[in-house]
């Protein structure tokens, strides 16, 4: 087990791989995704293990002006 | 008329925002009644537990609009440059709205750190809507870096007060001839967003004033109105001022010719 800061608040996790990450957090399908800050792009998901205190963000749509 | 912006053909040229309403319903029904085509939207951090993103965007894909992503609360070209990313690979446009303020208090835009955003996301394939201020070389150096758009500001953001310097804006319009120029924030009512078309500008973006109106659906129809007013009396040519009073009504033949001149009222 790892436990990661998912969008400000801390998650223990079994996964590290990031789409599986975000499957068990449950992240919505049309979000974009920050690892420690980083914004990492859709076809970059696949070659990113979480590690133990990482911050993971998951950005959604919403009102703007 | 039709008109383009961008890559798109559109007949409105009012853009307006998503925020501020008093409901998603509200909300819908307001941009309906504006006639916009364009919607700013926003990308936040949302836990999942929180549904309210999701309810927002299934009322804002139900609208059909064009989407207009922006990169609010950016203080930095690097973090304006990382939500231009997100924005792009979530909304599926490359299409940004580009701030990157300078001010808390006033949320000015920082020209410095905007030219250089700007620059990085043109170099990235990005159509910039650069949210500036009415100064006339930052709009020239943004044009220079390769925008096609430039946002002035008519008063810093929410604060409803209208064009602040009409003269600025002149200039912009008179000196950026084949560039689109949309005044985008601080207007309060319609007969604003009428003056600033008059005045030449292609489109007119805002959000607080339809939002925060006590019926925001009749604003958004004022607003819509406004903008096609003043559109009108641009494309048609305004006459000249004069110092002096100049009689509409022909004086040859009146029916009382043969009285004096100081005995006629006006």
């Amino acid at each position: 087990m790892i436990t990661i800061q998912f969008n400000g608040e801390p998650h223990q996790l079994k996964a590290q791989a990031l789409p599986e990450v975000l499957l068990e957090l449950g992240a919505p399908q049309m979000c974009a995704v920050a690892v420690n800050g980083q914004f990492v792009p859709k076809n970059e998901h696949n070659s990113v293990i979480l590690q133990d205190a990482d911050s993971l963000d998951a950005f959604t749509p919403m009102q703007g002006g | 008329m039709s008109w383009q912006l961008a890559d798109v053909t559109l007949d409105s040229r009012f853009l307006i925002g998503s925020s501020l309403y008093p409901s998603p319903q509200i909300m819908q029904q307001a941009i309906v009644e504006s006639s916009a085509e364009v919607v700013t939207v926003s990308l936040r951090r949302q836990l999942p537990t929180q549904q309210g993103g999701q309810s927002f965007w299934q009322h804002i894909q139900n609208l059909n609009r064009h989407i207009l992503p922006n990169t609010a609360g950016c203080y930095s070209a690097k973090d304006a440059i990382t939500t231009a990313n997100m924005a792009r690979e979530v909304f599926n446009t490359h299409w940004i709205k580009l701030e990157v303020l300078g001010d808390e208090y006033n949320l000015q835009p920082d020209p410095f750190a905007l030219l250089e955003a700007t620059k990085e996301l043109i170099a990235q394939g990005f159509e910039v809507f650069p949210y500036a201020t009415d100064d006339l070389v930052l709009a020239e150096r943004l044009v220079t870096a390769g925008c096609k758009i430039v946002m002035p500001w008519g008063a810093p953001i929410g604060t409803g007060r209208g064009l602040m310097n009409p003269y600025a804006l002149q200039i912009l319009r008179a000196r950026l001839p084949d560039t689109t120029l949309i005044i985008d924030a601080g207007l309060g009512v319609p007969s604003h967003a009428a003056q600033a078309m008059e005045l030449g500008f292609d489109g007119v973006l805002l959000n607080t004033a339809v939002a925060e109106a006590n019926d925001p659906v009749m604003m958004a129809r004022g607003f819509r109105d406004g903008i096609c007013a003043g559109r009108n009396g641009f494309e048609a040519g305004v006459m000249q001022q004069r110092d002096l009073a100049k009689p509409s009504t022909p004086v040859l033949g009146t029916p009382f010719w043969h009285q004096d001149k100081h005995e006629l009222g006006g």
